[in-house]
């Protein structure tokens, strides 16, 4: 279980069953989950010994022992039709403990099961998980758009898919985005219309975990944030069986339909899935009534193979491929004409409690992204027609192995990333004699490898206080061939032959957990991330991927950023008053990174409309600081309510501006505390929903309101952006045993806004609104 | 220790197949995504003695070519099919200071570029772009 809903899960517990310890008592309460349902066990018998004491569990699976005598007990809860649970717990005197218990289905072959609190232990570090049921609830088109949903995150659209997310204000690779906890994908586009998620199907997303912080160490550097995304597995069964799971959904804004297979199966030892998806989109019509260019055609297939070779140990083979057409970006010079990716992944896992070596994690993977982009649809194509065609491999490995001490656990292992990237932009000059071409180079032969290894302790130094500690060390290296931009006539204009790099990365957290009371909890967590410069920041030869009006040149020599920072949760509850969390964090960024303006003197840009050229550099440092703040209603509460706050803001304590007049830059200022760009603003959502019918049928109201975003960076030439006020409406209804269905309107009141993370239409200051009212309905099949 | 462990149930497959059938139905009803044919011609038309034109054709490949209409009205043409997408590209020169060149590009029978000079030995004329998507 995740923190989040252990903290939630404690919360609801205290306000259901309200008890007085007595000193030196302890007390122990839970609830119990049908684990294939996720729904409330009735009934349940629970045992806890010795003192042979029993009750069972109520109608929403709750249970409950007072006066308990602290000590060691061996807990057991007991089902017919599922697995009996056993657990030992430790009690101390004036402890309420509270579990949380899911009973498997029986029979099962525990082997081969999928233990999916394992890959973000431990809870103290910020970590939110949005299960597929929340995923398909929603229209969800896009893994970036339906991240928009979770508090502090959000998403830099250009389009109509591929929205590229964005945490706490943390973008691009300060954010840290991986798949099935490990696999990570290099996007071919430098202006990132294709980022790592946008190579994931959502509909093949059975769970997506948020982690905040530079604190988990044990998933390759870690900056600030990591979003990891877990796609469908296959599952071992204890006899041989089939079963298959649909999704068919239709949206009137954009018009388009979206479907989702998947097949599984196996048996003890040999186990399988295979799914398939496809999304096809036009595009979609803002409040406004304007049209937005935005229409897109994608599909994916994906198989994986599972085996059991012994008792304790797994392997799983997986493929996948994602395929992208004529994706539109209004927002960006050109679209995707073609995409193909294929992700290939090997894993071993070994689970025995039982042996000193308590657990494996190993994996291979290979990401290939096949990128072609151009601007055939664009007006400039009247003159020049640029087709880009680039080739991204991202490849790697980690080991983790664990082992249980007697109150702790200590993680320890190594990981390995590999990226190359290679590709060409060819131009053709369509209204010249003899129809010159010239080919530029993006990338040449650019490498960036990095080697990590990293500890991590966790200890539960009581009931009310656990402690962790997390450490890694990275050795990174960057290359590439020379960085050449030549023109039409061959001559350089551009030459850099210092394009290696070497840097070694230390990054430490540690985090504390203490329950201060029944009611009241405390996290807190310290940490320091550092990355190292990514591809574009390195090796780009001035193209227009920021989000100024500027031609970029990568530096290859930018030293890494690192990032110190500090997270504090306080989480309260009460009967009446429900469960309040509140977390701050400060972050303070040494080395951040930023784009500095070269004279025109020493470079000119090549881009018709840019004012310039920038180059990224290290600056001294940047602040970065926020909350986030939830509420939920009390469990006992009819009607569900769910209240959430998030802001973040930073600065540059000493940025510097370009004034432009009549697109050139023709003098510069110091502004002091310059806001960052692309910093999302103060966000507000708030949630209610009323189950009826036993949870069958649950309406729900999504109400979602954002200030204006006034705090913007002179020196980026950032425009502020107005508040907005968005609402939609949802119904969900479980069917039958078989079939569900969600259906609603988002957007309701056909607002006409944008979201000020939103690029700016291509050649204008036009900004790319949102869709309008849509209309939508997923029909879910599951067998 | 308490796990979340993550199962499936369901029926066999051999109740199911009509449900799979239909999983199979709906998801053949997305259909495909095809970028369509079309067919591009071009047109040139002058009254000049020599004419040096280029054009890209149906591989891809500039040809260069030299048209004589001897004085009196002549008419080229040059048809492909071509995928949406596709570059097409169309020019032209005289030396005449009396004479007219018409170029012209269609896509499946409709107009997509034209152009014409008259009396203009200095320039070429010349019409391209692509294929239109629409």
């Amino acid at each position: 279980m995740t923190r989040p809903t252990h903290l939630l899960l404690l919360l609801i517990m205290v306000t259901c069953f309200p008890f007085t310890l007595h000193a030196q008592m302890a007390a122990l309460s839970g609830r119990v989950i049908l684990a294939d349902k996720q729904v409330p066990a009735a009934d349940v018998a629970v045992n806890l010994a010795p003192g042979n004491h029993q009750t069972t569990t109520n109608g929403k699976g709750y249970f409950q022992f007072d006066q308990l005598p602290a000590g060691k007990y061996q807990l057991t809860a007991a089902l017919d039709k599922y697995q009996d649970l056993q657990d030992t717990l430790i009690l101390s005197a004036d402890e309420m403990l509270v579990v949380a218990l899911e009973l498997q289905p029986e029979p099962v072959f525990l082997e081969g099961v999928e233990i999916t609190a394992a890959s973000f232990d431990p809870p103290v570090y910020l970590t939110s998980v949005v299960s597929r049921e929340t995923i398909e609830r929603m229209p969800a088109r896009d893994v970036g758009e339906f991240l928009r949903s979770q508090p502090n995150v959000n998403s830099i659209r250009k389009g109509g898919s591929n929205l590229d997310p964005v945490v706490r204000g943390l973008k691009y690779s300060q954010v840290n985005v991986q798949t099935n906890s490990g696999q990570k994908i290099e996007g071919g586009c430098p202006n990132r219309m294709d980022p790592a998620a946008s190579h994931i199907d959502i509909n093949d997303v059975t769970r997506i975990e948020i982690m905040k912080g530079p604190y988990s160490m044990r998933y390759g550097s870690n900056f600030g944030a990591v979003l990891s995304l877990i796609t469908e597995k296959a599952q071992p069964y204890e006899t041989w069986q089939w079963h298959a799971r649909a999704i068919k959904g239709w949206e009137s804004n954009p018009g388009g339909t979206k479907e989702h297979v998947t097949l599984q199966g196996g048996n003890q030892k040999v186990f399988f899935a295979l799914s398939a998806n496809r999304h096809d989109y036009g595009n979609y019509e803002a409040g406004n009534g304007q049209e937005i260019l935005s229409s897109y055609f994608k599909y994916s297939f994906a198989g994986e193979v599972g085996f059991v070779p012994a008792q304790h140990h797994q392997v799983r083979l997986t493929y996948r491929n994602s395929q992208g057409r004529d994706v539109w970006f209004p927002a960006l010079p050109m679209d995707e004409r073609n995409d193909n990716t294929q992700l290939y992944s090997a894993t071993y896992r070994y689970r025995n409690n039982e042996s000193k070596l308590q657990t494996i994690d190993a994996s291979l993977y290979r990401s290939d992204v096949h990128h072609e982009m151009d601007n055939k649809w664009r007006p400039f194509s009247d003159t020049v027609v640029a087709v880009s065609t680039i080739d991204a491999r991202n490849q790697g490995g980690r080991i983790d192995l664990g082992t249980g001490l007697k109150t702790g656990k200590l993680h320890a292992g190594l990981d390995f990333e590999n990226i190359h990237k290679d590709g060409e932009r060819v131009k053709t000059l369509i209204m010249q004699p003899n129809l010159p071409v010239k080919t530029e180079d993006l990338w040449k032969n650019a490498t960036i490898s990095n080697l990590g290894i990293f500890g991590e302790y966790q200890q539960q130094q009581s009931s009310l206080f656990k402690w962790v500690l997390s450490a890694r060390l990275d050795y990174n290296h960057a290359g590439s061939d020379a960085m050449v931009l030549r023109n039409l006539m061959g001559g350089e204009m551009y030459r850099n032959d210092d394009t290696n790099s070497d840097y070694l990365n230390v990054g430490l957290s540690g985090g504390i957990a203490y329950k201060i009371n029944s009611k009241l909890s405390l996290d807190m967590a310290v940490g320091r991330g550092v990355r190292s410069p990514d591809m574009v920041e390195r090796f780009i030869i001035l193209l227009p991927v920021g989000y100024d009006n500027y031609d970029y040149l990568g530096n290859p020599q930018l030293a890494p950023e690192k990032n110190h920072q500090v997270d504090a949760t306080l989480a309260w509850s009460g009967r009446q008053a429900g469960s309040f969390a509140i977390n701050g964090f400060y972050s303070y960024i040494k080395d951040y990174i930023t784009g500095v303006r070269v004279p025109p003197s020493l470079m000119m840009p090549q881009t018709a409309g840019v004012v310039g050229v920038k180059q990224f550099q290290n600056i001294d440092l940047a602040h970065m600081y926020g909350f986030e703040f939830t509420w939920f209603s009390p469990e006992q509460f009819p009607l569900n309510i769910n209240l959430s706050a998030a802001y973040t803001a930073g600065f540059n304590p000493k940025a510097t501006r370009y004034i432009v007049a009549n697109g050139q830059v023709v003098g510069t200022e110091i502004v002091k505390n310059d806001p960052l760009p692309e910093i999302p603003p103060f966000e507000t959502n708030l949630r209610l929903n009323y189950p009826l019918l036993d949870n069958r049928l649950v309406p729900q109201i999504h109400l979602r309101w954002a200030t204006a975003q006034n705090r913007v960076s002179q020196a980026y030439d950032e425009k502020a952006s107005p508040s907005f006020f968005v609402t939609n409406i949802n119904v969900s209804y479980q069917i039958s045993e078989l079939l569900s269905a969600s259906a609603g309107v988002s957007n309701l009141l056909d607002a006409a806004y944008y979201e000020h993370l939103n690029r700016r239409i291509i050649g204008s200051q036009a900004a790319l609104y949102e869709p309008g009212r849509s209309f939508y309905l997923n029909i879910i099949l599951t067998l | 220790m308490i796990f979340k462990i993550k199962s499936h149930t369901g029926l066999s497959l051999k109740k199911l197949s009509p449900w799979l059938l239909l999983i199979l139905i709906i998801v053949a009803l997305g259909g495909c995504h095809k970028r369509d044919d079309k067919k591009v011609t071009y047109l040139v038309t002058s009254d000049a003695t020599e004419v040096a034109l280029q054009y890209r054709d149906r591989t891809g490949l500039l040809q260069k070519i030299v048209l004589q209409p001897a004085g009196g009205q002549e008419e080229w043409r040059y048809s492909f099919v071509a995928e949406q997408g596709d570059i097409v590209y169309l020019s032209g020169k005289y030396e005449e200071g009396l004479a007219t060149l018409k170029l012209m590009i269609t896509v499946d029978g409709k107009v997509y570029k034209q152009a014409q000079s008259t009396g203009d030995t200095i320039r070429y004329v010349t019409v391209s772009g692509v294929v239109p998507y629409d």
